[in-house]
């Protein structure tokens, strides 16, 4: 499942009403007992500084600083959720369970998948959190971006990587088909939608929010680590964590290439070569056709002097040229930023006015 | 655009990022060296994780670092985006690229 294979229709779900999709590629683990938290701080790049009912966006790095896992951190109450993309829970259990050996070992908490008793759906869209407010009641019009709610035995984490409102619900597994039931009931009169991870990764990369598994399955010369991913706010450099030391090194030495956005005039795909005035330049990490944008884009690795918005490459599409732009991202306004609970309904979109999808300046 | 302009262009570029990012730390008190903010960094929700106040704080420093006013809030609202959203601003506003 690649965003390139995504269908449109569901993105533009994603993008004008709300699209409802099930996260089954996600790890679920739990973290309780009084030492929850060191555990899970000593396997984090970047402090955690989590109150309770706030959820912290981190990673978690291979010893040479590719990142292995895009991870939240939950704090519900007394234990930590941990929702991992890129690892399955076992290898997130075993992760944790090293670092705590290493780092702190003695201490009281119990690590332990949910793979097999809980599951993960969401509703992400302009208008989800009218269907949230329809499944959950209006409490949830008061959750912060990254905070997490208890209903009963569900868990409503407010999230997401597709730029608009997001709400992922995690359930016991025996109560997924209700819930799904559920959802498409109360989703009804909003247009909800199922999608798939494919529209769900391409409303992603539309929006520059990180994607684990196309670094993980893309082949690269040498790997990624958050300084050519841009993402350095998930790392301290001063602390102790897996690929700390690779990490510091590839600081040090400077790295070679940025990953960059870019809209493209045609096709073009990862590996595909790219160059200005015939000079190599880097390579293309990640595209896509983008029914929001109406053009293709993508991310790719550009060698870092020429890694800024407003320069024109080519890509070497086997015989093939193809035009590439280089842009700040994201070139979509979206409608989400635009929408206030209090005055706006999927009812009444028709007269509510909302600047256009994308941005004129691209 | 040719080698001459796009070498000027790009000169001005790392000049307006490295002036936006160290007003950034300075403005936000950020525990941060000005080169570990990404040119595409997100400012709110994820990436820096901003509020409404450090919104204000930066309007106000690119006044009084740059001489920008962000009146308009449509504008401001694209400014705001991220560190590279707002060096596109800085540039235009400054004349160096055009709109």
């Amino acid at each position: 499942m690649t965003p390139a294979l995504a269908d449109a229709s569901q993105v533009r779900a994603l993008r004008a009403s709300a699209g409802l999709a099930r996260f089954d590629h996600v790890a679920v683990v739990r973290v309780e007992g009084p030492d929850a938290f060191a555990v899970v701080d000593a396997a984090s790049p970047s402090p955690l500084f989590l109150r309770e009912g706030q959820i912290r966006h981190t990673l978690l790095l291979d010893a040479d600083a590719r990142p292995a896992a895009d991870l939240y951190v939950c704090n519900d109450e007394e234990e930590l959720i941990l929702i991992a993309d890129g690892l399955s829970a076992a290898e997130v259990v075993a992760r944790l369970e090293a670092r705590r050996e290493e780092r702190v070992p003695g201490t009281d908490a119990r690590v332990r998948s949910l793979a097999g008793s809980h599951a993960l759906v969401g509703v992400h869209g302009p208008y989800a959190w009218e269907v949230a407010v329809a499944f959950l009641g209006p409490t949830v019009l008061g959750m912060p971006y990254l905070s997490l709610m208890r209903a009963g035995e569900i868990v409503c984490l407010r999230a997401g990587r597709t730029g608009e409102f997001g709400y992922d619900f995690l359930v016991p597994r025996a109560s997924l088909d209700e819930t799904e039931r559920r959802l498409v009931e109360v989703g009804a009169p909003f247009d909800l939608a199922r999608v798939d991870l494919a529209a769900i990764d391409l409303c992603a990369l539309e929006n520059w929010h990180f994607d684990i598994r196309t670094v993980r399955d893309t082949p690269l010369a040498r790997p990624l680590t958050p300084l050519e991913l841009q993402l350095q706010w998930r790392v301290d450099y001063a602390r102790d964590f897996v690929g700390a030391e690779a990490l510091r090194a590839r600081r040090a030495a400077g790295p070679a290439v940025r990953a960059t956005f870019f809209t493209s005039a045609g096709p073009v795909a990862p590996g595909d070569p790219i160059s200005l005035e015939g000079e190599p330049s880097g390579e293309v990490l990640a595209a896509a056709s983008s029914p929001t944008l109406e053009t293709w884009a993508g991310t790719a690795l550009v060698h870092t002097r020429l890694a800024h918005p407003g320069l024109d490459f080519v890509a070497h599409v086997a015989d093939a040229r193809v035009a590439l732009r280089t842009a700040a991202p994201p070139l979509i306004r979206n409608r989400s930023l635009f929408l206030d609970p209090h005055r706006h309904s999927y009812r009444t979109r028709a007269e509510d006015v909302f600047p256009p999808l994308v941005s004129p300046t691209r | 655009m040719d080698r001459e302009a796009r070498e000027a262009y790009l000169r001005r570029r790392e000049e307006a990022l490295d002036r936006v990012r160290r007003l950034l730390v300075t403005s936000l008190e950020l525990p941060r060296a000005p080169d570990e903010i990404d040119p595409d960094t997100s400012l709110f929700g994820t990436g820096l994780g901003l509020d409404s106040v450090d919104a204000v704080e930066i309007v106000i420093a690119l006044e009084m670092s740059f001489g920008i006013k962000l009146t308009d809030p449509d504008e401001r609202r694209r400014a705001l985006r991220s560190v590279n959203t707002l060096v596109d601003v800085v540039l235009v506003r400054l004349g160096e690229v055009s709109a």
